[in-house]
């Protein structure tokens, strides 16, 4: 639970390489002058460059060895700076999902995404909120029908993970497949959305979109066996990068709280905000410590990986939106100006609660996982 | 096998050897083995359970085994710890002495001091007090005024101390005592230990709204104490007395597990005071939802502490991190007693023992009680101050 020396240098090259190459300015750019894929594509080329795209893969297909704990201080780097990149999307979603399938896009696929040539998104949700045992989209007679939304990396992406029912009958998880469909196939739709935070996000509507067997990532009906997992791990991996914003809003708190006089004094010597701040450290730290048992409970291939996540996520959400309130608050007038960026963090957060399951979801699978 | 492995196969063995049966279910109030010169035991097996471990030196498994400690590393000792756990052993001794004065004593103690001392606690001899607040000096410990005067050839101790845990049982009592007045408050304070059998040594139990009298006032009326009883220095009693407290802190923080009922599970409570619906969900939602925060809370807290062995055996401690401790494990505490209340329903109003099981009004005592450990100790908001300052770095 503690970064070896190792993951510390990478943790620390991350962070003087985002402070220095992509600050929160670099979001406020993308968020003002927009392009078509929703990040900056030299900036995720140098990041590869850096090895992060294939961090937490096995040796034979060029990770390293920082393990979990090491992603997960690149993730909280990402938070910190906000930048916006399809590393969650295609590297700890994707690229994770091709390699836990074990099949053929193993060698087809997986070195080309880890090279940036190209770019997944998993395509999961329908409607307003992620719950993949109401999975609508089908497979029927190798013809892929549905509507996902809130599709992360949507507008870049150059290949969809689409989740689809391709057993009839089967409820719930059961019964799902994980299909490979290249943007450019007849029949998909997409739809780019601006959301809130100065990031995108995309609606995809796959119209009997036609699917080979060999489009089939994994075990065909049985995809949630694989997919499940991998999406622990990647919740796991958000939940870091929310602490990271988290963290970067309270040292903004506090920098600001040693700086701004009111009634002759800094406003950091009054009890009342001082408390406060001293309550959302417990909290930030109570949060991260989840976090790294989560992450080292993957490193060392522990079992209680599911319920883990979804604490996690929880008390990243809770962390995070109190924090994000509070950083408001305290920054005064200032705080609800678009001048500084607290407000970009506070958008971010309510963004990233709803990525892969809010609080409801993950209380309520938490509470199922402990049997009451 | 690695060493760590092998020790772990042997504790086991020895805990599975000489742990009676008795020994390993959850204990209850009126059978903690409390030290003391008049140490009583509940049953043989307690006895036999105590002077197994204290031979062993695993009443103070970490401290040297020169002074009868079992000179464990932290590593061992967490071993250790888990293995008790996962058997329910019984901790084989209960004493401030033993959580408190000895890990101070083992940094500020004189050689005299630690041989006196530290092998009577090791060996559960001596029930141990602690004198610090006062009635006027609670918060703002600082400005006690208990005095202890210099007569030549020892000190004449005058004043009272409050909240002295279980003072009208124990033997002896750790203080701290103003020897000088001349400087700043925090300067002229002296750590003293002094017997309670001495003349001048009164106590008074104070009744607690949980119906029990656990701390007592604790009156000192010329109190002749021996000159090399004084700890750490003349004058220099402050110092001793913040190593003291981080020790006590961390304590608090773990007081549900190491004193009482860790053994209390919501979800079997909860299945049996309100029951499941047929799917397999507690039939009331709100309560599903306050122990899915309390659980939450309650392991977080747990990988808190197991994050910060690791940060210090690998000696990268977050200088803020163990301050958070006492805060958050003590307001996780009371946060439980009430949901264990409601969950109760009428059953959790129980004061009369007789009208209600022995579990249920147990309960409803430790509601009570346990309000003392968000004040013991420095109060939550003493905790905040220190963390704004010291972690947070905000102005004074």
């Amino acid at each position: 639970m503690v970064l070896n020396e190792e993951q510390r240098l990478l943790h620390s090259t991350i962070r003087d390489f985002l402070s220095q190459r992509a600050p929160v300015a670099a979001l406020r750019e993308l968020r003002d002058d927009p392009n078509p894929q929703g990040f900056d594509s030299s900036l995720w080329k140098e990041l590869i460059d850096l090895g992060v795209s294939s961090i937490v893969l096995r040796e034979e297909h060029g990770g390293f060895g920082f393990g979990w704990m090491g992603l997960g201080a690149v993730m909280e780097e990402i938070g910190r700076h906000l930048t916006a990149t399809p590393m969650l999307s295609s590297i700890v979603i994707g690229a994770a999902l091709v390699e836990a399938a074990d099949d053929h896009h193993s060698s087809d696929l997986l070195p080309e995404v880890v090279a940036g040539t190209r770019n997944l998104a998993f395509a999961c949700d329908e409607g307003l909120r992620f719950n993949p045992a109401a999975t609508a989209a089908s497979l029927n007679n190798g013809l892929l029908q549905g509507e996902k939304s809130f599709v992360l990396n949507g507008p870049g992406a150059t290949d969809f993970l689409v989740v689809a029912r391709s057993l009839a009958d089967s409820k719930g998880t059961d019964g799902l497949s994980l299909i490979l469909v290249p943007r450019d196939t007849a029949g998909v739709t997409v739809n780019s959305i601006h959301s809130v935070d100065g990031h995108s996000f995309a609606q995809i509507n796959f119209d009997q979109v036609a699917v080979d067997q060999q489009q089939i990532i994994g075990a065909p009906d049985h995809a949630w066996d694989f997919v499940g997992p991998i999406l622990d791990r990647a919740t796991l991996a958000l939940s870091a990068e929310m602490l990271g914003g988290a963290r970067e809003l309270l040292q903004r708190t506090l920098a600001y709280l040693n700086d701004r006089e009111q009634f002759d004094v800094k406003i950091g010597s009054f009890q009342a905000l001082q408390h406060r701040c001293a309550q959302l450290f417990c909290q930030l730290e109570l949060a991260q410590s989840v976090v790294y048992k989560g992450l080292s409970s993957i490193d060392q291939e522990q079992q209680d990986v599911a319920k883990l996540a979804s604490h996690a996520k929880v008390l990243a959400i809770d962390c995070y939106q109190k924090m994000s309130n509070e950083a408001v608050q305290m920054h005064g007038g200032m705080g609800i100006t678009d001048e500084v960026d607290i407000g970009l963090f506070l958008k971010r957060s309510r963004v990233c609660n709803q990525i892969m399951g809010d609080s409801s979801f993950h209380r309520e699978r938490f509470a199922q996982l402990c049997g009451y | 096998m690695s060493p760590i492995d092998e020790f772990r196969q042997q504790t086991r063995a020895w805990l599975e050897e000489n742990c009676p049966a008795s020994q390993r279910r959850p204990v209850i109030k009126d059978e903690q083995i409390w030290a003391g010169r008049d140490r009583v035991f509940a049953t043989p097996d307690a006895k036999l359970w105590f002077e197994r471990m204290r031979d062993k030196g695993w009443t103070a498994p970490t401290w040297p085994t020169e002074y009868g400690g079992g000179g464990l590393s932290s590593d061992e000792e967490k071993v250790l710890e888990k293995e008790m756990a996962r058997m329910n052993c019984r901790p084989p001794l209960y004493d401030l002495g033993l959580w408190m004065l000895g890990p101070a004593l083992l940094v500020h103690g004189n050689e005299a001091q630690k041989q006196e001392h530290i092998t009577k606690i090791v060996r559960g001899d001596i029930r141990w007090a602690q004198g610090y607040s006062e009635p006027a000096a609670g918060s703002d410990l600082a400005s006690l005024k208990t005095r202890a005067e210099d007569m030549g050839d020892h000190f004449l101790v005058n004043g009272t101390k409050i909240w002295t845990t279980q003072a009208d049982k124990a033997d002896w009592i750790f203080a701290l005592v103003r020897t000088d007045s001349s400087g700043t408050k925090h300067e002229g304070i002296s750590f003293m230990l002094i017997d309670m059998r001495s003349a001048g040594v009164s106590t008074t139990p104070i009744e607690l709204i949980s119906g029990e009298s656990e701390f007592c006032q604790t009156f000192f009326d010329d109190v002749k104490v021996p000159k090399e009883n004084i700890v750490g220095g003349l004058n220099n009693g402050w110092a001793v007395a913040k190593e003291l407290l981080k020790h006590e802190r961390k304590l608090m923080a773990t007081m549900e597990s190491i004193v009482q009922r860790a053994d209390e599970s919501l979800v079997e409570l909860a299945t049996q005071y309100i029951g499941m619906d047929e799917s397999g969900k507690l039939n009331d939602s709100s309560i599903r939802s306050r122990i899915t925060d309390q659980l939450m809370t309650a392991e977080a807290l747990e990988y808190l502490n197991e994050r910060l062995f690791f940060q210090y055996r690998s000696k990268q401690v977050d200088p803020g991190l163990p301050l958070t401790v006492k805060y958050l494990g003590t307001n996780a505490m009371q946060q439980k007693d009430e949901l264990l209340l409601q969950i109760l329903g009428n059953h959790g109003l129980s004061w009369e023992e007789q009208s209600h099981t022995p579990r249920e009004h147990n309960i409803v005592q430790n509601w009570a009680y346990n309000k003392a450990h968000t004040i013991a100790g420095g109060t939550s908001e003493i905790q905040l101050n220190i963390i704004a300052k010291r972690a947070l770095g905000l102005p004074a």
